[in-house]
């Protein structure tokens, strides 16, 4: 029990001083606010002429201003999220991941709470930023209430965890290519119509949406934001099951193949 | 015409006091606070063509703020500077097609190509005639024997003979006077000779005056004979190397090997003993207190000597000691020098 | 005279270009890497649209073919622009490291010879995509619409490399305007990839002066897609404002640059 505890506490702290040097960049931090700012004001303008110009009031049980905080959510996550495949791919390039073992920490659980710090301080800058767009633009969330937040919260963070899952089997593919960017940039595409990014999957036709909800990606994105926009507990519940679901799935993997990297690149060098 | 004329050249610089922390960072935007930097404070100096000159200072001297002024970079707050008749910040494309300059810490040639494509690309830049550019390439090819390299992709290359074709690369359009900043940092010691002698062969041969800045005091004794010092924005001192040698050789150092042990402590009158081991002594001493044939005469009388060297400070040495005197000592050492 | 010195600046870009593309096919499979990586990037954002349009049939005006055309003109512009002057994107770093003394030194127009120093690779992918939608998915193709097309593209490039530049250029003022320069340059291409008929007023203005979107895409979408030469006339008015523009904060930058006040500069 103590060992746990102080586990807690070590990766705790090490996500605290990321949160840190993020807020010593405020500067910087708030500029990239900038970005959600302009997507989401072309999102509302966007979406409000869609919807006018169809004259129906809802579309597959989602009105306007649900569809534009469901954009809200996406964008927040997709521009606050990791790229541990990059980090993780220079490691594994030069060498030095296998020094990694040296160190009084698990490498994986290290970069994961690295990774939550930094994302956690854009979560907030990013997702203040567009609500403050579409509330003067459109108006307060409609179907969200108070007892969502529990289970919004912990679902924005599994679906971060799921994202890094993914970002380090991406980055561990740079033993067979030697750049893994334009793989993040399939991985990132694929979220944003798989993931449901640029639109809700209730928009998709059948069999498109069911492609979508059976593969893990729609977790990262699309998941949150359902809870987010639809204050539905017992769809809530489903969603952070399949959530940690394919975390586990994804976790093993990646604990595995990074176990086999290190032992592979200690015995052959970079 | 002087190669290079300045006179009572100025440079400061305006810049913002950063505090720490983010109060510090908020005033920096809304209320700042300037410090001003004089990097160079009037420095004046000549060179006549064809003269190979040594400028050397500690870091932030303001060697780099003089060579961007005379390459047309920087324009300076006050005095005057012409390179080749035109003054560089006004003239500077002009100006550009004599002068050629290696910057040791930023690379020239493109990383994924072999030189000669950037030579091609030069050759373009500084708009050749074929003929001419050829010539001066297989010159230089010839000269710094480099024909195997040239055809490798940089990336290839080791540090030595990437310089090499760097240094190359900026004579292919023969200009009058190079600047070369720092050119034989981080090389090993066989190429940085090469590197000395490439240069000693091109002033040599095609009479280019050198402007050369260099930390290492090997670049400056191999290859210059005038050495001007520059520290806190001014000139300490502008004489020849030789000079300089002679004006701080008041220590020596003596190496001795003797036939038996050494027992106890070695002790001599007059003498500092450096390094002591079993059968030798490192001693080190003040030749205008305790003459050399003095200390020699007592090493032999008292002890049967197998081996004896005797030695110069090194060059650093030297240099340090002029950088860390205060100026107006060195001013008058170098009026006299003058004098001699 | 001065026609002498533009003719050799641009054999001068020539070269540079031929350089790049030899660099880079040095590297063949990062090359191809690259180009399919932006080409399937683009894809998905076509993608999007053929999802948007199977639930609303238009909007304000605008189609899928509309939006495919729009979209062919912006990434083979963009493409274009970038494959020869690929460092219209760094400019704001190349100046806060202080990498321009190299081009300083050197006989050359600085501001041609920074911008076609590099060629971004991934562009290849863009105009890839750009001509194949263009043919195949933007509606009717004709002779005259080609042409259009092909202008219109290629203008559009030329204020999207200006636009791009003049971000850059804040360095000069502001020290290391990286990031900022980043956020402008998405931002302005997130306004131009979208219909420009759902923004009204202000923005509308904007968009067509200061931050020009519409000069990027909607004003060249207008010119091809109803086969107007005026608006095209328009355009390279436009784009002829936006050379000037670059030039002029190029040179006030550059001032500003040698009085060494600058800030971040590594002297």
């Amino acid at each position: 029990m103590k060992r746990i505890r102080t586990l807690l506490q070590k990766y705790c702290a090490v996500a605290v001083i990321n949160l840190h040097s993020s807020t010593a960049y405020t500067g910087e931090v708030a500029m990239r606010s900038i970005m959600i700012t302009v997507i989401l004001y072309v999102l509302v303008h966007l979406w409000k002429a869609a919807y006018s110009a169809s004259g129906a009031t809802a579309i597959s049980g989602l009105t306007v201003r649900d569809t534009l905080w469901y954009l809200v959510l996406t964008e927040t996550i997709i521009l606050s999220k990791s790229a541990f495949s990059t980090r993780i791919s220079e490691e594994v390039r030069d060498g030095s991941l296998a020094y990694t073992i040296m160190r009084p920490y698990n490498y994986i659980l290290y970069h994961m709470s690295y990774s939550l710090g930094d994302s956690l301080v854009k979560l907030l800058m990013n997702f203040a930023a567009g609500a403050l767009v579409v509330l003067l633009l459109e108006g307060p969330p409609q179907h969200f209430t108070i007892v969502m937040i529990p289970f919004l919260l912990i679902s924005v963070i599994l679906a971060l965890v799921l994202d890094f899952c993914f970002e380090g089997l991406i980055g561990l593919c740079a033993f067979i290519l030697e750049d893994v960017s334009s793989l993040q940039l399939i991985y990132n595409k694929i979220l944003f119509i798989l993931g449901g990014m640029l639109i809700p999957l209730d928009f998709f036709p059948g069999w498109l949406a069911a492609l979508s909800k059976a593969l893990p990606f729609n977790l990262v994105l699309y998941g949150p934001a359902r809870i987010f926009v639809r204050g539905e507990i017992s769809a809530a519940l489903t969603i952070l099951f399949l959530q940690c679901l394919w975390i586990t799935v994804m976790a093993t993997i990646l604990f595995l193949l990074y176990r086999k990297a290190v032992k592979y690149l200690s015995i052959n060098g970079g | 015409m002087h190669a290079v004329e300045i006179s009572f050249l100025t440079k400061s610089f305006r810049t913002v006091l950063r505090e720490p922390g983010l109060k510090g960072s908020l005033r920096a935007v809304f209320s700042p606070r300037y410090l001003n930097v004089e990097a160079v404070k009037d420095i004046s100096l000549n060179l006549e063509e064809g003269e190979i000159l040594a400028f050397i200072g500690p870091n932030g001297a303001g060697k780099s703020t003089t060579i961007k002024i005379l390459t047309g970079i920087l324009f300076p707050s006050g005095g005057e500077a012409k390179v080749l008749g035109l003054t560089p910040w006004k003239d500077r494309q002009k100006l550009a097609y004599h002068i050629g300059s290696v910057f040791g810490q930023k690379p020239q040639l493109w990383y994924h190509l072999p030189p000669i494509d950037t030579f091609n690309l030069f050759s373009k830049i500084y708009e050749l005639d074929i003929n001419a550019y050829r010539k001066s390439l297989n010159f230089l090819i010839d000269a710094f024997d480099i024909g195997s390299l040239i055809t490798t992709p940089v990336r290839k290359l080791s540090l030595g003979q990437r310089m090499k074709c760097e240094i190359a690369a900026s004579l292919l359009h023969k200009p009058r006077i190079i600047f070369l900043d720092e050119p034989t940092i981080g090389l090993d010691v066989v190429a940085k000779q090469q590197i000395r002698d490439t240069i000693r062969h091109l002033h040599d041969s095609e009479g280019t005056t050198v402007f050369l800045t260099s930390h290492d005091a090997g670049d400056i004794e191999s290859l210059c004979k005038r050495v001007i010092i520059i520290n806190h924005g001014q000139v300490l001192y502008d004489n020849r190397v030789s000079a300089l040698k002679r004006r701080y050789l008041t220590k020596k150092a003596i190496s001795v090997r003797f036939a038996e042990k050494i027992e106890g402590q070695f002790f001599m009158e007059g003498v500092e003993v450096l390094k002591m081991s079993e059968y030798g002594v490192k001693l080190q001493f003040q030749t205008d207190a305790t003459p050399v044939e003095k200390v020699i005469e007592q090493l032999m009388q008292a002890h049967s000597v197998v081996d004896i060297t005797v030695q110069d400070p090194p060059m650093e040495e030297i240099i340090r000691s002029i950088y860390e005197k205060p100026p107006e000592e060195r001013k008058d050492e170098s009026a006299s020098e003058e004098a001699e | 005279m001065i026609f002498n010195k533009a003719l050799s600046e641009l054999r001068f870009m020539f070269e540079l270009w031929k350089m790049n593309l030899a660099s880079a096919l040095e590297y063949r499979a990062n090359f191809i890497t690259q180009s399919i990586g932006m080409l399937i990037n683009d894809a998905i954002f076509f993608v999007f649209w053929v999802l948007f349009f199977e639930c609303f049939k238009s909007v304000k005006g605008w189609g899928l073919q509309d939006m495919v055309l729009l979209f062919s003109i912006i990434t083979t512009g963009f493409g274009v622009g970038l494959a020869l002057f690929g460092n219209a994107l760094k400019m704001a770093e190349i100046i806060a490291q202080g990498r321009l003394d190299y081009y300083l030194v050197l006989p050359r127009n600085v501001l041609i010879h920074i911008l076609a120093s590099r060629s971004q690779i991934s562009a290849y992918g863009d105009i890839l995509f750009g001509v194949l939608s263009f043919f195949f998915f933007a509606g009717p193709v004709s002779a005259e619409k080609t042409l259009l097309w092909l202008m219109a593209s290629f203008l559009s490039g030329v204020v999207i490399v200006c636009s791009f530049s003049i971000f850059g250029c804040l360095s000069f003022f502001i020290g290391n305007a990286t990031t900022l320069a980043g956020q402008a340059t998405n931002a302005l291409l997130i306004l131009a990839v979208y219909p420009d008929t759902i923004f009204q007023g202000g923005v509308r203005f904007l968009m067509y002066t200061l931050l020009p979107a519409a000069l990027i895409g909607a004003l060249p979408y207008k010119a091809v897609q109803n086969m107007d030469w005026q608006s095209l006339g328009f355009l390279t008015g436009g784009a002829l404002l936006f050379v000037l523009l670059l030039v002029v904060v190029f040179n006030m930058g550059l001032r500003r640059y040698e009085s060494g006040s600058a800030l971040n500069v590594n002297v």
